[in-house]
């Protein structure tokens, strides 16, 4: 069984049964109510699923995700201690913009495994830069309270010989 | 005025990643392309809480002992800075930064035990420092005596702060090791032992290596204590005292004792018949009686129906035998025997030289089907050793065997003797190994400090620093040779004449085994795994692609003891 799925431009990709799976949005969509009772309803495939708020770059990109773990399981929530295989890091990659894009698609897309993976690229990405250099990267607008400006000040003190050392 | 926008100092290596895999970014101060429009900055604006702490805590990951990612995170935006400090598991570690990380490492303390506050349970490392009189010995020079005041006042003021009673009732896990006896006074004084210790689950305790080989009696004295206010104890690692049995909470879990002596008042076996929940139980470095070699009781049952992991080191072979046999313990799955026989440490004394084949006899009338098996340094028993670890070839997950071992069980079964096994590890010579990696054994430096005053290399110029020449069967390249076999066996079979590698995947694909990784260690390699390909250099005598060595690590993988 194949499904079609269409990108927000209309962009359509057919995906076998596995590599759908790993979509929680597709599989219910798919297998509707019906998929406890063990049987699929969405035979049909010339239709397809929509995936309006996904573009088709980050979808095809997501879909090679889904292909490599459409036989195993990916990292979850619980396997704190668990490191990302180095295929799962050269996937993700550096680029800040592709990994948020990737980050929002799995979230709508609910796939677990791969929000985490988004996650943990972004916290590498993030590794080793300054705050000033976070809010420029992300584009966070630095918007302390008084008191925490204050706070921040008397951290920076004893904070600022570690940054500057002699 | 927020100094903290400058950069820190980069601390990446410039090397590339060797299989062209990068872990981190290639050069994480290089500009990376703004958000091109607001769609990202409105990804990360409405980013839910709970993704925002997912991405938090990878980067927090890797954060002790001076935490300064943390730090960072809180002085981004106000949201971060709220998010970052409500969430008490960010702060629930505690542990003395180093001395030379920040001049204020007091007020730093400080901070950190506040925001911990919100933490319901603790983890709490009491530091180490050195001891006043290895102080003493230093130069006197004004520089030097202002470090050290400064050093002692830091680890007083996070004792002092550690102790405090409504701290100490949160403690979930504390670490106490290689204290100085100031260290362990100002415990004694500051503890306030009516205080249960209601939280405390995990218990990490060590004097000291100080007096790792007379332990005071004032140490053992606090350790007792500790342990009798600790009720609800799960997980317990004890090293280098003398322990009365009384002290050790049934509720345990988990019990690793290395070094340790038993009171007179009982005896290994009699304490072990109480902890009936204990599901790991670790006994190194055991010295002969009274310490943790159980008697030779016949007449004995140990019923631990939920023990599932057994380390021994080193072996004693009548009293082993009889602990082994009075074990009743049907879930066991993991099973280490290593004995003292390590061939990079010649000055140790070889405790007990005869063959475990009372050992081996009673492991082998056991029940069990173990799925980790660690066996090294047994002598003699080779020919008890090889059926045993045929009979659990096909249950055996993870394997840490001598690769000459290994390469007899290949020649009795054929290829691949251990199919299910996913995890194997190769104890190599040490003549092997230095042929293999082009390593030699450096001798300590003592102006370089690697020796402490008054000692010298070898620890007795009497004896010889290398092991007697004893003629080998078999030559490096034709161990070699025989390694790489193996190894191909091992890690894929469908490396074809080009080099190229045919990815096969475990448990599914062309893949003849289950194996995962493949570890080469021994003493002188790498204490923690590193991945074959990032280390390899031009000495490296393994003729393997570097396609086929991505699952091959060298180094002791982190579940041998």
């Amino acid at each position: 069984m194949s499904i079609t799925l269409i990108s927000k431009e209309g962009a359509q990709f057919l995906v076998s049964k596995p590599v759908a799976d790993r979509i929680g949005v597709v599989r219910d969509c798919a297998y509707g109510a019906d998929f406890w009772l063990g049987y699929a309803v969405a035979t049909d495939d010339s239709m397809g699923i929509t995936l309006a708020n996904v573009t088709s770059s980050i979808l095809s990109k997501i879909l090679v995700w889904c292909e490599h773990y459409k036989d195993m399981e990916p990292l979850v929530d619980g396997d704190s201690n668990m490191e990302f295989p180095e295929w799962d890091m050269a996937y993700i990659g550096h680029d800040m913009n592709q990994i948020l894009f990737v980050l929002e698609a799995a979230d709508y897309l609910h796939i677990p495994g791969l929000l985490l993976l988004a996650c943990k690229g972004i916290a590498d990405v993030l590794d080793g830069r300054n705050p000033r250099g976070i809010c420029d990267l992300l584009g966070i607008v630095m918007d302390f309270s008084h008191r925490q400006e204050v706070d921040m000040d008397k951290e920076n003190g004893y904070w600022r010989w570690f940054l500057h050392p002699t | 005025m927020r100094d903290v926008n400058e950069d820190a100092p980069s601390t990446v290596a410039s090397t590339p990643h060797p299989s062209h895999v990068q872990t981190h970014p290639p050069n994480r101060y290089t500009p990376l392309r703004p958000p091109n429009s607001n769609r990202e900055r409105i990804i990360l604006n409405h980013l839910p809480t709970e993704l925002l702490l997912s991405v938090f805590t990878y980067a927090l990951e890797e954060d002790a002992p001076v935490y300064t990612t943390r730090l960072r995170l809180t002085h981004v935006c106000r949201v971060w800075r709220n998010v970052v400090i409500s969430y008490a598991p960010f702060w629930k570690c505690l542990a003395l930064r180093p001395s030379d990380s920040t001049p204020h490492r007091l007020a730093m303390t400080q901070l950190d035990f506040e925001r911990a506050k919100t933490c319901l349970d603790l983890d709490i490392t009491i530091p180490s420092e050195v001891a006043s009189t290895y102080a003493a010995s230093w130069p006197d020079a004004p520089s030097i005596r202002l470090s050290f005041k400064k050093q002692l006042q830091g680890v007083e003021f996070f004792v002092i702060s550690a102790l405090d009673p409504e701290v100490i009732a949160r403690i979930q896990v504390l670490r106490l090791r290689d204290v100085s006896s100031e260290t362990r006074d100002l415990i004694q004084n500051q503890w306030d032992f009516s205080v249960p210790l209601q939280r405390l689950t995990e218990l990490y305790l060590r004097p000291g290596w100080f007096h790792s080989i007379d332990i005071p009696a004032e140490a053992n004295n606090l350790m007792r204590q500790i342990l009798m206010v600790a009720e609800s104890l799960r997980v317990l690692q004890l090293d280098s005292c003398t322990m009365p049995a009384n002290v050790f909470p049934c509720s345990l879990r988990k019990l690793h004792l290395t070094r340790v002596t038993i009171g007179s008042d009982s005896d290994l076996l009699s304490m072990l018949t109480t902890m009936r929940e204990l599901e790991q139980l670790v006994l190194f470095d055991r010295w002969p009686d009274p310490d943790l070699v159980p008697p030779a009781r016949e007449d004995l049952s140990i019923s631990l129906p939920r023990l599932r992991i057994l380390a021994l080191s080193p072996l004693y072979d009548i009293p082993d035998a009889f602990l082994l046999r009075a074990l009743d313990c049907p879930n066991l799955k993991a099973l280490h025997l290593q004995d003292n026989t390590d061939e990079y440490m010649p000055e140790l004394p070889m405790i007990d030289s005869v063959p475990g084949e009372n050992i081996m006899d009673a492991v082998a009338s056991q029940p069990w089907m173990l799925e980790e098996i660690c066996i090294h340094g047994i002598p003699g028993v080779d020919h008890l050793v090889i059926p045993f670890l045929l009979k659990h070839a096909r249950s055996i997950r993870r394997l840490a065997i001598t690769e000459k071992l290994y390469a007899t069980a290949r020649q009795t079964q054929g290829q691949t003797p251990f199919p299910e096994a996913e995890e194997i590890a190769l104890r190599l010579e040490r003549n092997h190994t230095e042929f293999v990696f082009g390593m030699t054994r450096r001798a300590p430096d003592a102006s370089a400090g690697d020796l402490l005053p008054g000692w010298q290399w070898p620890m007795d110029p009497a004896d010889p620093l290398e092991l007697p020449d004893v003629p080998l069967a078999m030559s490096s390249e034709a161990k070699t040779e025989r390694l790489e076999t193996e190894l191909r066996e091992l890690l894929c079979s469908a490396e074809d004449d080009s080099g190229l590698v045919e990815t096969t995947v475990p448990h599914r694909g062309k893949g003849r085994t289950n194996v995962r990784r493949v570890y080469l260690y021994a003493g002188l390699l790498y204490q923690s795994p590193q991945a074959i390909n990032r280390v390899r250099n031009e000495h490296t005598k393994l003729a393997l692609s570097p396609a086929l060595c991505d699952n091959l690590y060298i180094g002791k993988p982190e579940w041998i003891y």
